[in-house]
């Protein structure tokens, strides 16, 4: 009895840590943007795609390497473009609109539009299958998960505390934290916010890039996984308040949990949408963000 | 009859001509399908032209009530007529339901929980396959009507009555209102706006309307695809509206048809029409940021001086309300005991109390820091005591939020100045009215507020939004709106400040005129000889104490009050 229910928490615990790294990687580029700028990078969902469909792009390449070795080449060749898009598309674009909600927005969304419309254009609306970089699944209680998914968890772990030291101990971002809290106070000594901005969305788009690799043997990939990443993203920070890369990944765990209790609950099909009126109603209750630490 | 309307009417024409000139043809089921296009840009335009949010998901009404009214339809066998009823009920009850989720949200937050909710009900529907039918969605539903002809009368009717009944709803008083909210929320507050309870009726109306139109295009095609509900069609209405000059109907509709015909032709004519169709719409959003036919509603036809007889009535209503201001039933005035309020360490207010009769004026001086604008913001409510108990008429305050307690007659003017921007002096005005459940309509003219207005630039200066106007209008606005709509207790933070002679002499003929009706006044000014003016007596505070409270010709010779100034021996000032 014991045993069993022992074996329930593990199963549990695990899902959750799986959901909850690939969501930790795809929401907290966005909420450093968020941050960094009150801008709304609605393209983030885009980023996701273009890295799930450059993974599965770059694997039909003839490379000098095989098996695991290779498919590792190809996610972090993925996650290295979608980093140069987003900084190509911040200084094409985004740079023009910043202060402009309105525009803002419109271009980033129509944005998503216009990649979903383009690779369902090149490629159709099949799934794309791409290898994993460890192939197989283990056994946890009644649930199988993917190693694939395993190693998305052992990456999390690697890369947070090290994003965490970067955005503490380096100039460039202690910048970013510095305009997040107040860009005309981070202009007065000398950090330019658009230059700081720029860096933020290519590494917010290298961080989605690099989910949407490493996600895409584990989810199905078509043109409309976008709108998989944004809605996240959304939960995330609604969740989890802005400008803290703790908030965000408490909240992205907390988003996992959900899920998962929700899906043995009440299905698939409506444990997002309950995921998301929790999130809201959150919010509304307090107002600062549900985990926000920010003095 | 208004622009919108008459561009209503103009389109009722057009609709009907293109029934007579191609019944039943291509053109119609065309110009049916705009129509229904056209009540999804409405029901966008309802709410969030007034409140400038941005919402990215009414592609979920619409798809909610689509659904629901196709379910109805094929699987209850429900009348086609009760089915499109209920689905526009369904939206209703769906937009006060997101208005009460999001009741906190703005902004980037607001159009981020539209968006996410319209994506994982969008989700929701390709997992819920089984039983709502995946990316064909529900089938077989059968239509309102049996004829081509009647299903395009029926839209176009629904369109041009939606039209009409959207018109009517943004000049109407919570039209105007979600006008002055969108403007400057805590100005609309602070005249006693209940932005919560507005944002609720403006989003439920907002529902209905997309919840009919979602309907009415699943019951006029008999299909509920998931299309629908598809952040596509969010966007599209969103772009839409915004083409079409954000908070204008005529130009939400003028751009609809203009796109939807401009996509009738690229149909099926070059690749990527939606790709070309959408981008197109994305130049015109980018490079008239005001939209194609830029305008908003217009609720004032005339610069003050209404005509005579509802002068009569406005007058009349006014002495009404001054004696209600004296009445017994409200005898008690202002009591405040021990308030404290601390900022961190420092002790903003410690401990003031004092008593205010009603209608008595009193002034507020000090040195910087004395805690003067602190003790207003307590009593009007826009900040929190930590300590103490505020009475009015014989109610404890300290719970209320600052609209509850400007319902109740508390009001204030702001240090900074702050105003709808977009609004003119004769809105702003109708606001402070509308706000205080003064009626609606025109301010009563009397020679104080001429005079204000004649300091502000004139008549012409009222028919310009105030935003454009010097910052010293916006000031004089607040005391403007205070004459049109008289609170109870008038708390006044520097109201002469940055003003020039001519614009003095109006705002202190303004003040006088309140206390002659009773109004109950609490000015703090530096200016003194100028406050001396306006009030009978003077509270003098420091260090968030009071420490002298005599009459104007005294004050200066207390030797407390001059050692507070930081002057030694008696010196004559002012």
């Amino acid at each position: 009895m014991i045993s069993q229910l022992l074996t329930y928490c593990t199963e549990l615990l695990v899902l959750t840590l799986a959901r909850g790294s690939l969501y930790a990687l795809i929401a907290v580029g966005f909420a450093l943007v968020f941050g960094a700028g009150r801008v709304l990078n609605l393209f983030h969902g885009g980023f996701f795609l273009l890295g799930s469909y450059l993974a599965f792009f770059y694997s039909g390449m003839a490379l000098p390497l095989q098996d695991a070795p290779r498919m590792a080449m190809v996610t972090l060749l993925a996650a290295a473009t979608v980093g140069g898009i987003g900084f190509v598309y911040f200084w094409a674009f985004l740079r023009r609109y910043v202060g402009r909600q309105i525009q803002l927005m419109v271009v980033g969304v129509v944005a998503n539009l216009v990649t979903a419309q383009g690779f369902s254009a090149w490629y159709g609306t099949q799934a794309a299958y791409v290898a994993p970089i460890v192939p197989g699944t283990i056994q946890v209680g009644s649930a199988q998960v993917l190693r694939q998914q395993i190693l998305i968890v052992c990456l999390a772990i690697v890369l947070f505390p090290a994003l965490g030291w970067l955005l503490r101990h380096t100039r460039m971002g202690r910048a970013i934290q510095a305009v997040a809290q107040d860009a005309r106070g981070a202009r007065l000594v000398g950090i330019r916010p658009e230059a700081v901005l720029g860096t933020t969305v290519a590494l917010a788009a290298m961080l989605a890039g690099l989910a949407g690799a490493l996600a895409a043997p584990v989810l199905v990939v078509s043109p409309s996984l976008w709108t998989f990443a944004l809605l996240k993203s959304f939960t995330i920070v609604i969740l989890g308040g802005i400008g803290s890369l703790r908030g965000t990944l408490i909240a992205s765990y907390a988003l996992g949990a959900v899920e998962v209790v929700g899906i043995s609950l009440v299905g698939e099909a409506w444990a997002e949408l309950i995921a998301v009126v929790i999130a809201v109603v959150a919010l509304a209750l307090r107002p600062r963000g549900v985990v926000n630490e920010q003095a | 009859m208004s622009r919108p309307e008459r561009v209503v009417l103009g389109l009722a024409v057009a609709l009907a001509a293109v029934g007579v000139i191609a019944p039943a043809s291509f053109l119609t089921d065309l110009v049916g399908a705009a129509c229904v296009t056209g009540i999804f840009v409405l029901s966008w335009i309802v709410f969030c032209g007034p409140t400038r949010e941005l919402s990215f998901g009414h592609s979920l009404f619409v798809g909610v009530s689509g659904y629901l009214g196709g379910l109805l339809q094929v699987r209850l066998a429900w009348n086609p007529w009760a089915a499109l009823l209920a689905g526009g009920l369904a939206g209703a009850a769906l937009g006060a339901g997101v208005a009460s989720l999001t009741f906190r949200h703005r902004g980037l937050y607001f159009s981020m929980v539209t968006m996410a909710l319209q994506l994982a009900f969008y989700r929701s529907l390709f997992l819920a396959s089984s039983w709502l039918g995946g990316e064909e969605g529900i089938i077989g539903v059968r239509a309102l009507a049996g004829s081509r002809m009647a299903l395009y009368a029926i839209s176009a009717t629904a369109l041009v009555v939606l039209s009409v009944a959207a018109s009517r709803f943004l000049q109407s008083r919570t039209g105007l209102l979600l006008g002055a909210t969108g403007q400057d929320e805590s100005l609309a507050r602070s005249l006693g706006a209940d932005v919560p309870r507005l944002r609720l009726r403006g989003l439920a109306l907002s529902g209905a309307l997309a919840g009919l139109g979602g309907a009415l295009a699943v019951l006029t095609q008999g299909q509920a695809s998931a299309e629908l509900a598809s952040d596509l069609v969010s966007v599209r209405i969103l772009l839409l509206a915004i083409a079409g000059g954000l908070w204008s109907l005529p130009g939400g509709l003028v751009s609809t048809f203009a796109f939807q015909s401009l996509q009738a032709l690229l149909f099926g004519r070059v690749r990527y029409d939606a790709l070309i169709y959408t981008g197109l719409l994305l130049g015109v959003v980018l490079i008239f940021p005001r939209g194609l036919v830029p305008g908003r509603p217009r609720w004032m036809k005339r610069v003050l001086s209404p005509p005579l007889p509802r002068e009569g009535k406005g007058q009349e209503g006014e002495t009404r309300g001054a004696v209600e201001a004296a009445a017994p039933r409200h005898v008690e005035g202002l009591a405040l005991r021990g308030i404290e309020v601390r900022f961190g360490g420092v002790q903003a207010l410690a401990g003031v109390s004092f008593e205010l009769p009603r209608g008595e004026a009193v002034g507020v001086i000090g040195p910087n820091g004395a805690g003067k604008t602190t003790l207003l913001n307590v009593i009007a409510g826009h900040r929190r005591h930590d300590a103490g108990e505020i009475r009015w008429g014989g109610r404890s305050l300290g719970k209320l939020e600052a609209a509850a307690r400007a319902r109740l007659g508390v009001r204030k003017t702001h240090q900074q100045v702050i105003s709808f921007p977009e609004l003119t002096l004769e809105e702003h005005l109708a606001v402070a009215r509308a706000a205080g459940s003064k009626g609606f309509g025109a301010a009563a003219a009397d020679p104080e507020l001429a005079q204000l207005l004649e300091a502000c630039g004139g008549e012409a200066a009222a028919l310009v939004p105030l935003g454009e106007l010097p910052p010293a209008a916006a000031r004089m606005a607040e005391v403007a709106m205070a004459l049109a709509a008289p609170p109870e207790l008038l708390l006044v933070d520097e109201p002469f400040a940055a003003l020039s002679g001519r614009e003095v002499d109006a705002v202190c003929a303004a003040l006088l005129a309140l206390q002659r009706r009773g109004v109950t006044m609490i000015v703090v000014e530096h200016r003194l000889h100028e406050l001396f003016r306006l009030v009978s007596e003077v509270v003098v505070m420091d260090q968030g104490r009071v420490i002298a409270r005599r009459p104007p010709e005294e004050v200066l010779r207390d030797p407390a009050v001059l050692a507070a100034y930081g002057v030694g021996e008696e010196k004559e000032s002012a």
